[in-house]
């Protein structure tokens, strides 16, 4: 069972919403579509959507202002950004103001659906956390992460991570395969950039790496998003 | 006429009051000074002629700082005008509007300037259009694009068909995917050749890369039951670079690679350090090229004849991209091969030193 059941579509053109409405509804979700920003916006206020799925490109209020939207209200909902512009700068901007993934005009649907099974099966794991009697710990290959006492363990040995290291680790583990900007990785985990290059983060990632990779130069877990930052590896999901 | 005439006498009593004032200060300024001075040492308390001398002095600095006024004031400000057009300021045009040679040589420079302009102008405004046009195009065609594929890949998965229509739709599909990389290869590289595409150039570690994509790949070299061999040295290898656009070259060459090595062959992706040049390099044990294919092996659009990979799905533009790319890093690509043996892409990138660590305050 996944943890997302009905997803909002924001998509201005008719062909391509119709036609990711039709597979999604396929696999067994609810969907809702809005054809221009302000729709989304409405809808999403009404309903109580598990996901949205937002077009970059929208008429009236564009697919970043809704998002912004999204990530003000209480509840967390993932998004994930449709883009027809394969420029880099999109994505960060997109990343930045909080979705959780994107797909590229033109995109695959096979690749989308199970872009959307990835998203829900992270959205699980947080529930999963989240709820009180259920047991806080993640785990990855040889590396379990116990959130509740601080604690990573590598093959059942604890690896004596700094505060800093752990809170590294516990935020890009949570969201695997979401890359976090080294701003705002630096921003979450406390870790404060004073020559204002963010790059005091490389510093800790270092060593996080030199505690929890076998070889530190060619990381499995906590991997480079070139130009951008930092993820935690999905090969695990 | 009247220009002419004016301009004419307006020169002759110029000429006429130089001439008055040079004979002034040489004849009875120079001479009569030095025989005023003769007069002092022989000892005359007040010699006779005084006031004409000094007034010719007087009258010949007048004259040199009149010429100084009217011909060099004019000069050094045209001159600094017209530094000022060389330095980018097409906007700029010359003062001088006076009716004679200066006010002449200005509006000639105007001229020249407001032609310089207009071409700069046009060629801006050419390139502005080429621009759009390229990434609109391939903007527009995107969304075109992603219907077609989409509805053709829902039409696949929606049950039995006979076999025809099934390959019949394969075909579609596998068009289709080819003309959105078309698009995509076409746009890219349109952004290379006019120096548009950016390069967000940072000190990374290459080896970290070259094993990130040569995770990418070994599915796919599985399957085609090649043996690869990632072969990375211990270090991290540190180049300034942007890692998006070097993964693209890697990954490229790999993939040519994979595509022309047949089943049970082997393929090695290696990076060493030698001396200040980190090297990568992807060999094959495949199909190899002929030596005369190897001078055009990076033009765009360029495929082999008897390699037949228009019907593998390529462009011909991949070499092309990534050449480009390598030669924005300030490095060279290069390709060695003999046919039959199989085929060597290489390319090397200045080494850059570690980065400093900036010590964390915890
Ligand atoms: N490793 C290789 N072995 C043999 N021939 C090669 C190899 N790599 C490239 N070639 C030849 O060079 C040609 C151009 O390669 P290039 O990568 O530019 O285009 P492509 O692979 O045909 O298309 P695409 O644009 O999709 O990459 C190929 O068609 C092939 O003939
Ligand atoms: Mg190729």
């Amino acid at each position: 069972m996944t943890s997302i059941r009905s997803i909002l579509v924001v998509e201005d053109d008719s062909d391509i919403a119709n036609l990711v409405c039709m597979n999604l509804k396929k696999e067994g979700y609810e969907v809702v579509h809005a054809g221009d920003g302000r729709k989304g916006i409405e809808l999403f206020d009404q309903g109580l959507f598990d996901m949205v799925m937002l077009d970059l490109m929208l008429p009236h209020v564009d697919g970043m202002e809704v998002c912004r939207h999204i990530r003000s209200s209480e509840r967390y909902v993932p998004v994930m950004m449709v883009t027809a512009k394969s420029e880099d700068a999109n994505k960060v901007a997109g990343l930045e103001i909080g979705a959780d993934d994107y797909v590229t005009k033109p995109f695959s649907i096979a690749e989308v659906l199970a872009r959307v099974k990835a998203l829900g099966r992270r959205v699980e794991m947080l529930t999963k956390l989240s709820d009180e009697s259920g047991e806080k710990a993640l785990e990855f290959g040889d590396i379990r992460i116990e959130i509740d006492k601080r604690i990573v363990l590598l093959n059942g040995e604890d690896l004596k991570l700094t505060q800093k290291e752990f809170e590294i680790m516990r935020i890009l583990s949570l969201t695997p395969g979401r890359p976090y900007s080294r701003r705002s990785l630096c921003e979450k985990a406390g870790v404060e950039s004073f020559d204002g290059t963010d790059r005091t983060i490389d510093t800790h990632i270092k060593r996080l790496r030199a505690k929890v990779e076998k070889d530190r130069n060619r990381p499995v877990y906590v991997l480079t998003v070139w130009g951008f930052g930092y993820k935690f590896t999905d090969k695990f999901c | 006429m009247g220009r002419v005439v004016n301009k004419l006498s307006v020169r002759i009593v110029a000429v006429l009051a130089a001439g008055f004032g040079l004979y002034e200060f040489f004849v009875w300024g120079l001479l009569g000074a030095e025989s005023a001075w003769r007069e002092v040492q022989r000892g005359a308390a007040e010699p006779s002629g005084w006031i004409r001398p000094t007034a010719a002095v007087l009258a010949g600095i007048l004259t040199a700082w009149a010429i100084d006024w009217c011909v060099m004031r004019r000069l050094r400000r045209l001159n600094r005008d017209v530094r000022e057009v060389a330095g980018g300021d097409l906007a700029r045009r010359l003062g001088s509007r006076a009716e004679d040679e200066m006010g002449e040589l200005a509006a000639g420079i105007n001229l020249l300037v407001d032609a310089l302009r207009d071409n700069f102008d046009e060629l801006r405004t050419n390139d502005e259009l080429r621009r759009r046009l390229v990434a609109n195009v391939s903007h527009e065609l995107r969304t075109p694009l992603t219907s077609i594929q989409g509805y053709l890949e829902t039409a696949r998965n929606a049950g039995p068909v006979s076999p025809e229509i099934s390959s019949n739709l394969d075909i579609c599909h596998r068009e289709t995917r080819r003309l959105a990389r078309l698009v995509q290869d076409l746009f890219q590289l349109s952004k290379l050749d006019t120096r548009q595409l950016e390069f967000h150039h940072e000190t990374m570690s290459f080896v970290e890369l070259a094993d990130q994509v040569g995770l990418a790949f070994e599915q796919r070299m599985l399957e085609k039951e090649i043996t690869f061999q990632t072969s990375l040295p211990d270090d991290a290898l540190y180049v300034v670079g942007d890692g998006n656009r070097l993964g693209q070259v890697i990954t490229n060459l790999l993939g040519n690679a994979i595509v022309f090595t047949d089943r049970g062959g082997s393929i090695t992706l290696e990076c060493v350090q030698e001396g200040s040049q980190v090297i990568c390099r992807v060999i094959d044990t495949g199909v190899g090229i002929a030596s005369k294919d190897l001078p055009h092996i990076f033009d765009s659009f360029f495929h082999l004849e008897k390699s037949g990979s228009r019907n593998l799905g390529g462009t011909g533009l991949g070499l092309a991209i990534c050449k480009a790319i390598v030669d924005a890093h300030g490095g060279t690509l290069q390709v060695e091969s003999r046919q039959g043996d199989g085929t060597t892409f290489w390319f090397s990138l200045d080494a850059a030193a570690e980065p400093e660590l900036v010590e964390p305050a915890d």
